[in-house]
């Protein structure tokens, strides 16, 4: 027991402090401080921060995560990227109701510079509507995902869908058949990077 | 001599919850609210707290979750294996792991608390509200209290059968 204790504490004391700093799109806000062992080895960890720590607005800024991956370790300081957008559990409970429909639209998308994400749509009405709606409903959505995200690069993809810009596109959009009640991604998951994707059509 | 120090256990470990379980919920809450900010000699770390109704694990990692700081669990502190999940185990175990994180320098933790999940409890066992207040008297900082209970969206049937557990 003894010898094996002597062991563990030298092995902490061998570990390097880094920051973590977020992507270009957050003008890399220092995220976390974080000990590692080598530099090989803390590549692909993942970090999970609300959206009020970065911006450090109002509080209702707690309900959304973002996860991001280190990908690179220079020095000091290690860089990440965007690898998730998610509502809190509570939140998302919280805004789902009884007596209303709830519309679910997943869909793919590629941004200018190639990185792929599937989005996970959520629109939630005053009252509960029949299913020709809910598929002009999500007509609406498709188009205007269609239109906007090809034509723009990752940074500005990760900022609309954190600021919520493409939700009151479609909140705009969808005036015309009905009111909605809310609207928003309750999940944005990057399935490939750029550099996957090239590499993966040459194959 | 083993039941001895078991009695004590069982006394002990009634106490504290049902007295101040008012206390630690509005300590939890407002403790939940400060901005979690991150300046560079402050160390940040989450607290794991897997709580079934058999034992409570308290594991300790950084911002991360992949180096661990310390790790301590109920049934390492009692020896009665039905007390492994008691709430006086969780005190110990948490108070394990505040020590060990002190002396890595640690200020300043998230915790983040989990019940078996699954087909399983999605309720934390006895030992989480202990362990939450412990970590908070341990003189941290708490971030965020988060449930992380995994919850299927769709399961595999319960074991039991069909006609339940017939004890």
């Amino acid at each position: 027991m003894a010898r094996r204790k002597t062991r563990v504490k030298d092995k902490w004391r061998e570990k390097r402090w880094i920051t973590v700093l977020a992507p270009d799109s957050f003008n890399n806000v220092p995220l976390a401080y974080i000990p590692i062992t080598d530099d090989e080895n803390a590549v692909g960890r993942v970090i999970e921060v609300t959206l009020y720590d970065i911006l450090k607005g109002d509080q209702s800024q707690h309900q959304y995560k973002i996860f991001f991956q280190i990908n690179k370790i220079q020095g000091d300081s290690a860089t990440t990227i965007f690898k998730k957008y998610e509502y809190a559990k509570e939140f998302l409970r919280s805004i789902v109701r009884r007596g209303s429909s709830k519309i679910n639209f997943i869909v793919e998308a590629k941004t200018k510079d190639g990185f792929i994400f599937r989005l996970k749509l959520i629109i939630l009405t005053h009252r509960q509507l029949n299913t020709s709606r809910k598929h002009a409903l999500r007509l609406i959505a498709r188009d205007i995902i269609d239109k906007t995200i090809p034509q723009m690069t990752i940074d500005q993809f990760v900022q609309a869908t954190c600021y919520g810009k493409i939700n009151s596109d479609i909140m705009a959009a969808t005036k015309k058949l009905i009111r909605i009640r809310h609207v928003g991604f309750e999940k944005v998951k990057l399935i490939r990077t750029a550099e996957k994707e090239i590499a993966l059509l040459q194959a | 001599m083993k039941t001895l120090p078991e009695t004590e256990v069982n006394t002990e470990a009634k106490k504290p919850p049902k007295s101040e379980e008012g206390e630690s919920k509005s300590e939890t809450k407002t403790e939940s609210k400060p901005e979690t900010k991150k300046e560079e000699p402050e160390k940040w770390g989450i607290a794991h707290i897997f709580s079934s109704f058999n034992n409570t694990i308290i594991h300790m990692t950084d911002l991360t979750g992949a180096e661990t700081v310390a790790v301590s669990s109920g049934g390492i502190h009692v020896n009665a294996d039905r007390y492994e999940s008691s709430p006086f185990a969780a005190m110990k175990a948490a108070k394990a792991v505040v020590e060990a994180a002190r002396t890595k320098g640690f200020t300043n933790i998230h915790i983040r608390v989990r019940a078996v999940g699954g087909v399983g409890s999605r309720v934390p066992g006895p030992g989480a509200q202990a362990a939450i207040r412990a970590l908070v008297r341990g003189g941290f900082k708490i971030g965020r209290i988060d449930d992380v209970t995994p919850i299927p969206h769709d399961t595999t049937r319960k074991k039991g059968g069909k006609r339940g557990r017939r004890v």
